[in-house]
């Protein structure tokens, strides 16, 4: 740590970092390196723990007595998961469930965010009401399996993607953004120069507007992909479970092994602790890997000198 | 160029009062104009009404003695005698007070620390760290809380947790604490693994709203000769007000509902003075028995009073000048 | 609240442009599709009764005629969740298309299997009962959860004499289980069942025990008498062999604390038929003061850890691998992950295998080995209330085909020379390749819950732990006669069983495991001299969250004679 805080204090005057201007290095700074670098330990840890326990023998896994370092090392897990054609290719049908899924997402909400960001639309409050209270009032399992099934949806790839497709969180956020950053100059004088409303979005507001369209589609993405009650209730086909929800499934399975009632007297198989392991780190990577392919919108500023005044 | 507080309220009254004029002159003509406005909003209010506000005819279970078998048309009606009787359950207004209480213990904790955080991130200045840690800090986003509860038992346990072990070892402590075990160091551990799990994902939002902030208006404050704090405080905190507030308002309307699963990997019956909110009353006396009715009418009851303070924030926010919510 | 709703929605429909849409989708809602398919299915239920009382003539398959048009029948399978399975995909498999071919095509039945999420039975069902869509067959483990569909509306009673008829196979089973006089509900016949080899005993549980330690501590095995096994575990404490030997974990749900050896026998059919069940943990009794006392003293003696409280199933397990705790319960099977990671881990280790010596008392503790005796008795079968009388017809027919010996060997066995070969005349399993979990159980617990050859020796064989170093067969066979031995005596008793829903279980059960879990906890950990004081004032506590409501509901059913009795 020390060693390193001087490397980071010789080179402090020369580092640029996008539109902040040179400034020498201070004791804020270590401070707030040395607070984000403890906070960032804390949150790693408990990966390092699964990925040790996912290439260790199931035995000591077991035990108990894997925590950070793995033992007796054995890549066993994953291979099984590799050779499970079933879990592979429900990764991928996962994978485009979530692409499918967040497209759609960002069209509904765009059409959603826009409009009501402008002040002049008529019927703007109400409108945001609508929109908004099913974001309190949810209707319950038994309504919405109902509804689903009258809609003939359940068991089919729909149940997974259009129901959530509208998110009146997601809605609003990008509505705040549009309302707070981009300025209405610079509408205005598109509408002088004779542009429509949906080719000043395109045109205009969209490009503007890479953070928060980088951040909501990482919100749909995510949200998908970790969700999986929906996948419990709605859907029955074994091809058409997400891993998220096989993943539930064999963690349920090991936790109703371990208290398996006298009734359902006889052993009952359960997933290997290993292999749960390995399977949390399989079905995690994929979408933390997203978050830095986005992350380049958040640190640049797009806005600088798109207007002046 | 830079615009103050003050500017931008104005701005926005003046915008205000031209819309009023407006309003009482040519509607139809303002709705001609942005027709294709209300064209695109016709997709969300196409899914909001297919997929929302459809299934809401069936919130009538709570009415109901709600029997799946009998449907809604044999099931019985029982006004609002379901209400009655929870609403006369001491264990419901236990659970409630808990929720209460805990929720917005919740939000004041865990609301402003994302901001600090991505205050703090943006300051950071090597590029490459920066975006190491951000990556790392949104982590335990993607663990679910079945995992978090497990690492968080391995840590904390009285006796045999890691840091009780790792404290006594070194003689600071004689005797474990209670990290779990006695209700107020578990409300402690409970609202401080919240905090953990959802700030580096929390900040995301703030980030974003961040890095539209008009560049050109930090380079002025410069010239000024503003430091780093006064930077922070009069130009990016400003710049991402809207954002704050859009957010406070929205989670305001979640302080009845707790999350069951979290409750549940952090429960055992040392805490259960605490631990006993809603969700777990929900689950106790309505899912676990089939009560649908029961669970339904909890929920409307929650959804209402959510939504009574999302609306009563949002006037509160008007009136101080904020864009609010709607 | 409902006002409010109906201005929001009042709001939509005004709100010009989406006015057809709305009404559309309000109004699908508003009526589940229920009026299409009932009329579609009154017509061909009329023909069926024709051919089931045709059929009245010959017993058995022989008297099945073919249906004319094809019947749909839905069969609830266990959704486990695949991946660690042989049989992944539950209800699309080579087994389901073995049903279909053996079975469907003969009689013109479409087998269509229901997914039912073993993690959340209950909500599964009732989604399907919302949706008017509940399979032909609605099984469960449970017997609260049957009288509770029963309640619900989701079963019908179903006719006896046709059952015999179609299913004599199934329905001799019944009898030779001694279960038909338990058929009913509310005095109709709702239920058929499942049947359980050696019901009465627990043979296919056991407890593994640290058998070098009891040597240790100077016994040869683990002693008969409670008093000998608390100084046993002392001596162990002392000898510092293991700190907290009793290890521990937290207790919840059903079947926690059985009292059995600590009641007085022959027991008062009152206090059994009301207190006496698996069901919900009996405070406020004697006999459960009796028990937790000794927990209470186990663990101020510092045999308990006094973390049990936050202990899982896994810790203990991990406990025991780790020399932390003497003993583990587990389900025996031919391969324990648990005792295969102890050796690795205890190359040195003996593990002992806690065998019931039979009827023994111990004074000093008012304690006996008398446990519950369970009945031979599997699943619950019950017949939907939405399925047509042809589907029903169809549905016994199923079980009469599952129970034919052949068929129920098939399932269970699988292909020859694949999954098992013959040993000396007798089936021996060699690979579960292409089986479901646990050898199919979940398509044949309808008709059986237990794998079984029909001698003791040969089932105990079965599943007894194999690749290790000690072979466990023979103390497995003990503690089964142990446990015959005392059944015979009359000292393992049948829990009563009321033919009727008590609906203070329904309602109360899942407040009281928490309650009782709390209370319990606070037993165990008070000082000594606490104890009696602390039970009462709890106790009080208890019956007053529901246990006392449950009690008078079981006595005012006891009396009205829809109980069983003691033998």
């Amino acid at each position: 740590m020390a060693k390193r805080n001087k490397d980071v204090a010789l080179d402090a005057e020369s580092s640029r970092d996008g539109n902040r201007a040179i400034v020498k290095f201070r004791v804020s700074d270590f401070l707030m390196m040395f607070f984000i670098t403890i906070l960032s330990l804390t949150c790693i840890l408990p990966f390092i723990h699964i990925a040790a326990k996912s290439i260790s023998s199931n035995n000591k896994v077991v035990a108990k007595l894997v925590y950070f370092i793995p033992k007796e090392i054995t890549l066993e897990a994953y291979r099984s998961i590799f050779a499970d054609a079933g879990l592979t290719r429900s990764m991928g049908f996962s994978v485009l469930v979530t692409l499918a899924f967040t497209a759609l997402g960002m069209f509904v909400c765009i059409c959603g965010a826009y409009p009501l960001s402008r002040a002049r639309l008529r019927g703007r409050k109400w409108l945001t009401f609508l929109l908004m209270v099913p974001m309190y009032f949810g209707a319950g399992l038994i309504p919405t399996y109902l509804l689903y099934s009258s809609y003939k949806m359940l068991d089919t790839v729909h149940v997974l993607i259009l129901p959530l497709v509208y998110s009146a969180y997601n809605l609003l956020i990008m509505r705040t953004f549009f309302m707070s950053s981009i300025p209405d100059s610079l509408e205005e004088s598109a509408f002088l120069d004779g542009a429509s409303n949906i080719q000043i979005l395109l045109k205009i507001v969209l490009p503007l507007s890479k953070p928060i369209l980088a951040t909501i589609s990482l919100f749909y993405a995510v949200g998908r992909w970790n969700s999986y009650s929906d996948n419990m209730y709605f859907i029955r086909s074994e091809n058409l479970k997400m891993v998220q929800y096989k993943l539930y499934q064999m963690v349920a399975s090991a936790a109703e092994a371990q208290t398996a009632s006298m009734s359902d007297a006889a052993a009952v198989t359960s997933t290997p602790e290993v292999l749960q392991a390995a399977s949390v780190m399989f079905i995690t990577i994929p979408i933390i890997l997203i978050y830095p392919f986005l992350q380049k919108y958040f640190v640049k500023g797009t806005m600088v000198g798109a207007v002046k005044g | 160029m830079a615009k103050t507080k003050e500017t931008v309220s104005q701005e926005y009254k003046l915008r205000q009062e031209e819309l009023k004029k407006h309003h009482r002159k040519s509607l139809w003509k303002d709705v001609r104009r942005d027709w294709q406005l209300y064209l695109l909003l016709l997709v969300p209010l196409a899914f909001v009404i297919i997929f929302n506000y459809a299934a809401y005819p069936g919130l009538r279970i709570a009415f109901m003695d709600y029997k799946p078998a009998l449907g809604y048309d044999k099931s019985k009606w029982v006004g609002f005698g379901t209400f009655i009787k929870t609403f006369n359950d001491p264990d419901f207004v236990k659970s409630l007070r808990n929720s209460l209480v805990f929720n917005l213990a919740d939000l004041a904790v865990t609301f402003p620390f994302p901001i600090i955080l991505a205050l703090m991130l943006n300051e950071l200045r090597y590029p490459k760290f920066k975006k190491v840690s951000q990556t790392i800090l949104y982590l335990p986003h993607f663990l679910s809380w079945a995992v978090i509860g497990s690492v968080a038992y391995t840590m904390f346990k009285p006796t045999s947790g890691l840091i009780n072990m790792f404290l006594m070892k070194m003689g600071w402590i004689e005797k474990g604490i209670p990290f779990l075990t006695e209700k107020w160091h578990w409300a402690g551990t409970y609202l401080t693994v919240g905090i953990w799990q959802c700030m580096g994902w929390n900040t995301i939002i703030y980030l974003a709203a961040i890095t539209s902030i008009n560049g050109e208006l930090y380079e002025a404050a410069m010239i000024d000769g503003a430091g780093r704090w006064k930077r922070m405080w009069h130009i990016t905190l400003p710049g991402i007000r809207s954002t704050i507030v859009t957010l406070l308002i929205m989670s305001l309307g979640r302080v009845m509902g707790s999350n069951f699963e979290r409750l549940k990997v952090f429960d055992n019956t040392m805490v259960r003075d605490f631990q006993y909110q809603l969700a777990v009353y929900i689950y106790e006396k309505g899912l676990q028995s089939a009560k649908f009715s029961m669970a339904t009418a909890v929920g409307l009851f929650q959804s209402a009073v959510g939504l009574l303070l999302v609306l009563l924030t949002d006037r509160i926010a008007k009136s101080l000048g904020e864009e609010g919510l709607m | 609240m409902k006002k409010s709703l109906h201005k929001v929605l009042a709001l939509v429909l005004a709100g010009a442009m989406l006015v057809g849409m709305t009404a559309c989708g309000a109004e699908k809602t508003a009526q589940p599709e229920t009026t299409g398919t009932k009329t579609e299915e009154t017509a061909p239920a009329q023909e069926a009764t024709e051919t089931a009382e045709e059929q009245t003539a010959v017993a058995g398959m022989d008297g099945w005629t073919k249906f004319d048009s094809q019947v749909t029948l839905k069969i609830p399978v266990y959704d486990r969740g695949g991946s660690s399975n042989g049989v992944a995909d539950v209800v699309n498999n080579d087994w389901t298309a073995w049903v279909q071919e053996q079975f469907g095509d003969a009689w013109n039945v479409k087998v269509e299997y229901v997914p039912i999420t073993r993690s959340d039975v209950l909500t599964t069902y009732a989604l399907l009962a919302a949706d008017q869509n509940l399979p032909t067959i609605c099984a469960e483990y449970d017997y609260p959860k049957m009288t509770q569909w029963i309640n619900d509306g989701y079963l019908v009673p179903y006719d006896m004499e046709q059952f015999k008829t179609v299913a004599p196979t199934y329905y001799q089973r019944m009898v030779d289980s001694g279960l038909v006089g338990m058929t009913q509900v509310g005095g109709e016949d709702y239920l058929a069942f499942g049947t359980r080899a050696y019901g009465f005993s627990t043979y296919s549980w056991a407890t593994f025990y640290r058998l070098d330690w009891v040597k240790a501590a100077g016994y040869d095995k683990f002693p008969e008498k409670l008093s000998d096994q608390i100084e046993c575990f002392k001596k162990i404490k002392e000898l510092g062999l293991c700190e907290y030997p009793l290890g521990g974990t937290r207790v919840t749900g059903a079947g926690v604390d059985q009292n059995h050896a600590y009641r007085d026998y022959p027991q008062d059919e009152v206090l059994w038929a009301t207190t006496g069940d698996y069901g919900i943990p009996a405070l406020s009794t004697e006999a459960q003061k009796r028990e937790l006392k000794v927990i209470n003293e186990e663990y101020n003696l510092g045999l308990i850890d006094p973390e049990f409280y936050l202990k899982e199933t896994a810790d203990a397990q991990a406990d025991f691998i780790n020399g932390k705790s003497f003993q583990w319960g587990t389900y025996l099977s031919s391969t324990i992950s648990t005792l295969e990671s102890f050796y690795a881990e205890n190359p040195n280790g003996e593990v002992g295998l806690m065998v019931c010596p039979g009827y023994v008392t111990d004074d000093a503790y008012h304690w006996s080995t008398a446990y519950r005796a369970g009945l031979n008795l599997g699943a619950y079968v019950g017949f939907s209330s939405m399925a047509s009388e042809e589907e029903k017809l169809a549905a016994m027919m199923y079980l009469e085909w599952l129970a034919q010996p052949e068929t129920l060997f098939t399932f269970q066995w699988g292909v020859e020379g694949k999954n098992f070969e013959y040993v000396d005349g007798d089936p021996v399993a060699i690979s579960t390749e292409g089986m479901g979990h646990n050898s199919n159980v979940d398509y044949w617990m309808l008709v059986e819950a237990i794998k079984s050859i029909g001698d003791i020796k040969k089932d105990c064989a079965a599943i007894s732990p194999q690749n290790l170093p000690v072979d466990f067969t023979e103390d497995i066979i003990a503690n089964y006669n142990g446990q015959l031995d005392v059944y015979n005596k009359g000292f393992a008793n049948v829990d009563c069983y009321f033919s009727t829903a008590i609906e203070a279980e329904a309602e109360y059960a899942p407040v009281l495991y928490s309650k009782y879990e709390e209370y319990r906890n606070q037993l165990t950990m008070c000082p000594v001299e606490e104890f009696d004081a602390l039970y009462d004032e709890l106790s009080q506590k208890y019956l007053k969250d529901g246990y006392q409501a449950v009690i008078d509901g079981r006595k005012a059913a006891f009396d009205a004679g829809q109980g069983t009795h003691l033998k």
